[in-house]
């Protein structure tokens, strides 16, 4: 691999406040790994409440999954795991020098993102198609299979769980954006990357709340 | 390989403090190889498929949950550790991801050992916890009006 650190020179990425790019690097990846701690505290809360409803009502929750599609759940699950290899090539492109590859790699995992919420987006629809809406909204069509009262509670979660995460997903789409019109001006290199990085970080927290949504809310009956 | 050696040396020799350098050696790891991505994606793929069949196996429904979390943990060690390139980056990214992931065992462990414990003092002490009334949607907070709810408002 030939050596492209210019640690001497100064860089036009280098903010006036770091003494090297490597610096730069250090302290800019210690940032978004304290706000990754940040985030999984963040949603701890909701998993710790998911855990206090199915304990408190284990009847409704079972009932309220039976409307979970688990196939289309699986799908999602898939497809962020597919974004997920493709955000890790796209930083190994950048940091090689491959700015083609870094395009390509990055508007890959952009897809699947706009997949993922299409189908997160159509389950919702099915759901309020049905009538179940959250809290004092909840009111069930005549022909629906759930009509507990009590399952409001459920889907109020469900809610709030899978919409935290789609937004996101929304803001990591909107990070990725912008990543592409820096890597298309050709700002990413083995030398300057670490925003490339901390993007790729935000996105595999992202799936790894995916990873616990998905068993947790489709498949534990 | 001389021309190698040379370029580390006067990259050592732009740096400003010992400390920089420390932070240089953190940050230029290697690359992964492609293959191992792949491969890594390959198991974190049959793992979904694993946790689908775990979902339908007929066993209690505590063993199923266990079951899926214990798959989960693994799934995400495996992210954090290759996909977030944990494996060779600074100790210290490792320590601050652990902390909070400490932090949020210990709030799982408090509060849901506290759910546990209502049930303890309903059984012994005889006192009487919201959750037997809650059942009957009673003080759910938002939740739809209920006969029950309006007979008890008077």
């Amino acid at each position: 691999m030939s050596a492209h650190n210019h640690e001497g020179e100064h860089s036009k990425f280098l903010a006036h406040h770091f003494k090297s790019m490597s610096q730069q690097t250090a302290a800019g990846k210690l940032g978004m790994w304290i706000f990754m701690a940040q985030e999984l505290l963040f949603f701890s809360g909701l998993f710790c409440a998911y855990g206090f409803m199915r304990f408190m009502y284990p009847d409704m929750v079972t009932q309220g999954q039976s409307s979970m599609d688990w196939r289309l759940g699986g799908i999602n699950s898939v497809i962020l795991l597919v974004s997920s290899l493709t955000m890790s090539l796209c930083v190994r492109s950048a940091r090689s020098n491959n700015k083609a590859g870094t395009v390509k790699f990055l508007v890959a995992t952009m897809i699947c993102g706009l997949l993922f919420l299409v189908i997160k987006g159509s389950e919702w629809g099915m759901h309020f198609h049905e009538g179940y809406f959250p809290g004092k909204f909840f009111n069930p069509v005549a022909h629906a299979e759930i009509q507990d009262p009590l399952a409001h509670i459920f889907f109020g979660l469900y809610y709030v769980m899978t919409g935290m995460h789609g937004l996101h997903i929304v803001v990591g789409l909107g990070l990725m954006t912008w990543m592409l019109v820096r890597a298309n001006r050709g700002e990413f290199s083995s030398e300057n990357y670490v925003s490339l990085e901390n993007t790729s970080l935000f996105w595999h927290l992202v799936d790894i709340v995916w990873i616990f949504l998905y068993p947790l809310l489709y498949l534990a009956k | 390989m001389l021309k190698i050696v040379r370029n580390k040396k006067r990259q050592n020799s732009s740096e400003h403090s010992s400390g920089d350098q420390k932070h240089s050696h953190n940050n230029e790891h290697g690359l992964l190889p492609v293959r191992l991505y792949v491969g890594i994606f390959i198991v974190l793929l049959m793992m979904i498929f694993m946790n689908i069949g775990i979902s339908m196996l007929p066993i209690p429904s505590i063993w199923i949950v266990s079951l899926l979390i214990f798959v989960a943990i693994i799934q995400t060690i495996l992210v954090a550790v290759f996909y977030m390139e944990l494996i060779h980056e600074d100790k210290f990214y490792s320590f601050v991801f652990g902390s909070a992931v400490l932090f949020m065992l210990l709030f799982f462990g408090i509060t849901l050992g506290e759910i546990r414990g209502r049930d303890f003092f309903t059984a012994t002490e005889g006192v009487k916890m919201m959750r037997g009334v809650d059942q009957n949607g009673n003080f759910a907070p938002g939740g739809p009006k209920l006969e029950k709810k309006s007979e008890g408002s008077h």
